[in-house]
């Protein structure tokens, strides 16, 4: 059974004095993190621990002499961020946690938690979990596939790549064909039977069907209950049915003034900041002892970012992000993730947006492949630039946009890079279950494996289709 | 098609930027450093007359002279206040390709350590004698002896480079100096060492039509913004296919508050050079030994060799795309086309790559209108954010041609391709004759965002071995070779029989030196030889607008 995949995410306090040798503890954990125990984890996609340490911008706001205030005006941290991508539900994932990983959190956070260094997995666990919040804005690129599935899958097109790579002297007919043959030869191995019974990518329907699905229930209980006043059933529908429009054409017009008004607020702020007020102050990744974050891109394909953003002062910058966000994240989960993609990025392992702590923060966390500067590129470039627009240029530093959604990120791309550098913080610990598998090819196993296994049922002509070069896609051989 | 006013202001843009100069066959590349920025001052004062900007009706003839700088030379020659950053120069810029140059792939035997020049101090070198500060880039055309006025290049520009006894003028000490001259096969076609047509592949500027021979390939046109500061760049004025900007008259929307950029920027454009050295031997020995040994007919196992290098590069060594020519006789259907029309094609009908394959050079490099994996976009939407990487290429060969053939084909096929081809002993023998070293590519590419543009080919194209969905596939021409941590490279050419993949693939391109560059306009060079008094500012009424 195919189930999503979940985000854990955790903050915990670091006691100032502890940071040198919590930094030596994550380094020395860092190392191991492609043996076991961390190879034992199951269910993680996954998992990473990041300092978040801030220290004030010299530079940011000093034309305007007396600070101003940001958050609380101080700057975050330091704290212990965790969080990891996991498979089936939180308590399940936090246990195997406890039970595979007891040692490694003893150290970890027995350098921040005193006397954490003898307790159980389960105690530190259940420490650890008080400082958890939820995401605010999720997506996820490989939707719906499990660690064993994403293996399975691609154990599978490795089998596939080589039946095709070799010499098909005398083979005759479309490779489909052959591929299917050689499936059910008597010899085929147990992975291939496991293969070939696995879960089929869930494909449900439409969210517009939804949706409509959700105005048919409460139009039938706004009918039962005027049911008691029309007293006939032909016209408790119609009543139904019309209080029903009059009541979500009012929530439309209402949403839709207070929207309004929120944004023309915010571009009323843009507008002012762009030309008079000085910027307030920023405070930026304390990475003296982290190292530069970029030189761990080098020569690594799968790539990660931890971003912590000052959210600009004022109530209205906050209630813009919960909004933005909460529409975003909508949209996110009902159009970008069936589609494997986040508006035309097909890089995005997973990303999330979450606003944390006191002094109010955006955190944004990513996996993707590629370089940092193409992550960030794509984000510009692609019709991703609205809603990037609309979050970040709530945060301090962010390139001005014009009223809210357009400008910023799209016509100032190297800000936007600059930006994304400035506030990004160095990850100490990352445990990756798949560290060479890019996202674009989890998503090629599962469409590879449903157009081979699927006797073509129009869903899955559409979908193979979809994949633009169907039989390209296995001939190929990528 | 309606006519497009010309925005560009060519008399403030050095010549280099906007015109190939391709009359002027012979060139040479003197790096220098500034040892004396006073004397350097007053030197350059002298020689900006001489500057040739792109203000010329046709491609310039006789000699030309341009000139560039690094982030460190600048440095010396500019005020501290305000610093490079704050001028809005990018961080790439300021730190210097040789600190971008693992992350470039520049690793092993092309490492920066191992460079002749290079824009800052290697990593665990204090400073050092290949700091190059200065990029001189001077072009002459072949003597003619029945001008009564020949251009006499200068002394340094003709003379053999002697490391022993370097060039000091004008406050400089040269550090490296690479001669290079343009070599045409029969036809008239610009000739590269692996043996195939070069020169292809340049963008169309939007507005800027001088030289041109015709209008612009679809899809192939790109703003201005895209190469020299100052100007709209794509995205300004592509929103939704209108030309918002140009319909409101706002045709430099750069003088906007929100988007200041430096008066000394303006003009100016980011030059990416980087001297590259081929292996033609090693390319020609892969080539061959992939081609089979099965083959009892040994015209068809030279046509294959062709075919490999060819479905290597992208095109055919006549410069015919392998995506329209598929096999190797199509590519005589191209033998008289205008080098103009080469570039008019796009991936359209070659969507999985039976023409030419996803990881051939050319279409790394340029995907045109490729939609990579899974991805939504149209082919035209592709086209649109693939001309946000665009470089203008400026970059010319170096060391001797190995082939006085002409082609890849010509060698192989010395007699034409209806006859016999080279017999495989004389093939070795020629690949013995040719040596490994001293010849390559003195790569120049013009980008207004190191970053976007260069970096961007370099890295996410070039180097990055899933490109397209491929695995294990880096670029097989310029591509780091083989990759950790399996430490395999390969080359997957589809067919229609099923995929063919080339193993071992080595490394035949090194990096042999590299910087990164701004070349400024002309009154910016006046404000670094210190000739404005008021600073960098210039009267924005100088400008013309078309």
């Amino acid at each position: 059974m195919a189930t999503r995949q979940r985000v854990f995410v955790a903050v915990t306090p670091i006691p100032e004095v502890q940071l040198d040798e919590l930094r030596a503890v994550l380094a020395s954990v860092d190392r191991r993190t492609g043996t076991a125990p961390f190879t034992n984890l199951r269910t993680t996609h996954f998992l990473r621990w990041t300092i978040l340490q801030e220290r004030q911008n010299p530079e940011a706001g000093a034309s305007s002499g007396e600070p101003r205030k940001a958050g609380d005006g101080r700057p975050f941290g330091p704290a212990l961020l965790l969080t990891s991508v996991f498979d089936g539900s939180r308590r399940k994932h936090l246990s195997e946690l406890a039970a595979v990983l007891q040692d490694e959190l003893r150290e970890i956070y027995g350098a921040v938690v005193s006397g954490a260094d003898r307790w159980s997995g389960e105690q530190i666990v259940k420490v650890v979990r008080r400082g958890s919040s939820g995401t605010n804005l999720y997506f996820n690129g490989t939707h719906l596939r499990t660690r064993d599935q994403i293996d399975l899958e691609r154990t599978g097109w490795a089998w596939i790549q080589r039946e095709l790579e070799l010499p098909l002297m005398g083979f005759v007919g479309d490779p489909l064909s052959w591929i299917r043959r050689r499936m059910n030869d008597d010899d085929a191995p147990d992975w291939m039977r496991r293969w070939k019974r696995g879960p089929a990518f869930p494909i449900r329907p439409r969210p517009v069907l939804e949706i409509l699905l959700v105005l048919a229930i409460l139009a039938g209980l706004t009918a039962f209950l005027a049911y008691r006043d029309a007293g006939s059933v032909v016209q408790s529908v119609r009543l139904g049915l019309s209080s029903l429009l009059t009541a979500v054409a009012l929530l439309f017009i209402v949403a839709g003034i207070v929207h309004a008004a929120l944004f023309r607020m915010v571009a009323e702020k843009e507008r002012q900041e762009l030309e008079s007020e000085p910027p307030p102050p920023s405070y930026l990744p304390d990475n003296t002892a982290d190292g530069d974050p970029s030189e761990r891109e080098i020569g690594s394909e799968l790539n990660e970012i931890t971003h912590l953003a000052p959210i600009k002062p004022g109530w209205i910058r906050l209630w813009t992000l919960w909004v933005v966000l909460f529409w975003l994240n909508l949209v996110a989960r009902l159009f970008a993730a069936r589609a494997m993609n986040l508006g035309g990025i097909t890089t995005i392992h997973f990303g999330y947006w979450t606003i944390i702590g006191k002094p109010r923060r955006l955190l944004f966390v990513s996996h993707y492949d590629g370089t940092f500067e193409n992550y960030l590129h794509d984000f510009a470039l692609l019709g991703t630039h609205y809603g990037v627009n609309a979050i970040w240029s709530n945060c301090v530093g962010f390139p001005q946009t014009r009223r809210v959604f357009r400008g910023g990120a799209r016509e100032r791309v190297r800000r936007f890079v600059e930006f994304g550098r400035a506030f990004q913080h160095a990850t100490q610990v990352w445990f990756r279950a798949y560290p060479n598998l890019p996202a674009v090819h989890i998503n090629r196993n599962t469409l590879v494996r449903e157009g081979v296994l699927a006797r073509l049922r129009w869903i899955g002509i559409r979908r193979w289709d979809s994949a633009e070069k169907d039989w390209m896609t296995l001939k190929r051989m990528t | 098609m309606t006519s497009v006013p010309e925005i560009i202001h060519a008399e403030n843009v050095q010549g280099l930027v906007l015109w190939g100069y391709g009359r002027l066959p012979l060139a040479t590349y003197s790096l220098r450093r500034i040892d004396d920025p006073g004397e350097f001052r007053r030197w350059l004062e002298s020689r900006i007359p001489s500057i040739t900007t792109a203000d010329h009706r046709r491609s310039p003839t006789g000699e030309a002279f341009n000139i560039a700088f690094t982030a460190h030379a600048l440095r010396t020659l500019l005020s501290e206040r305000p610093s490079l950053r704050d001028r809005g120069f990018s961080d790439e810029f300021r730190v210097g390709m040789a600190s971008r140059a693992r992350a470039l792939g520049d690793t092993g035997a092309g490492a920066c350590e191992n460079w002749e020049w290079r824009d800052g101090p290697a990593a665990g070198e204090g400073g050092g004698e290949g700091r190059v500060d200065v990029l001189l880039a001077y072009y002459w055309s072949e003597p003619d002896p029945i001008d009564p006025n020949p251009v006499v290049p200068p002394q340094w520009a003709s003379a053999p480079w002697d490391p022993a006894h370097p060039v000091r003028e004008g406050g400089m000490v040269e550090v490296g100096r690479s001669h290079t001259e343009t070599m045409r096969t029969e036809d008239g076609r610009v000739k590269e060492h692996f043996g195939f047509t070069d020169g292809l592949g340049n963008p169309a500027i939007r507005g800027w039509s001088r030289g041109a021979q015709g209008p612009p390939e679809k899809g192939n046109e790109v703003e201005p913004g895209e190469f020299i500061l100052g100007y709209p760049d794509q995205d300004e004025v592509n929103l939704f296919g209108l030309d918002f900007m140009r319909m409101r008259g706002r045709f430099d929307r750069t003088d906007e508050a929100h988007r200041p950029v430096d008066q000394f920027l303006r003009d100016g454009s980011y030059l990416v050079a980087r001297k590259l050295e081929q292996d033609v031997p090693a390319f020609l020995q892969f080539a061959w030994s992939n081609a089979g040994g099965e083959f009892q007919n040994p015209q068809a196992h030279a046509q294959e060799v062709v075919t490999i290098a060819s479905k290597m590069v992208g095109r055919w060594p006549n410069g015919a795309p392998v995506s329209i020519a598929r096999y190797f006789h199509d590519m005589k259907g191209f033998a008289t086309t205008s080098v103009r029309h080469l570039d008019d094609f796009d991936y359209a009908a070659d969507a999985g790559g039976i023409g030419c394959p996803f990881g051939a050079h050319v279409r790394r490099v340029h995907p045109r209108d490729t939609v990579f994996d899974h991805s939504p976009q149209s082919p035209a939407q592709r086209r649109d954010l693939v001309n946000r990487r665009r470089l203008l290429r400026r970059g010319r060969t170096y060391g001797t041609n190995p082939f006085e053939e002409g082609t890849l084909t010509a060698l192989l096929f010395p007699n034409g391709v209806e006859s016999d081809p080279l017999a495989g002993s004389d093939f070795r023998n020629r690949l013995s004759d040719m040596g490994s070293h001293g010849r390559g590519l003195f790569f120049l590419g013009f980008n207004a965002d190191i970053s976007r543009q260069f970096e961007h080919v370099q890295r996410t194209w070039i180097n990055n071995p899933f490109f397209g969905g491929l695995q294990e596939d880096p670029d097989p021409i310029t591509g780091p070779g083989p990759l950790p941590p399996s430490n395999a490279a390969s080359m997957t050419i589809p067919t229609v029989q099923g995929p063919r993949r080339l193993q071992k693939l080595s490394r035949f391109v090194t990096t042999k030196a590299g910087a990164y560059f701004f070349m400024p306009g002309i009154e910016s060079l006046r404000t670094l030889a210190g000739m404005n008094a008021s600073g960098s500012e210039r009267p924005t009424a100088a400008r013309s607008r078309g």
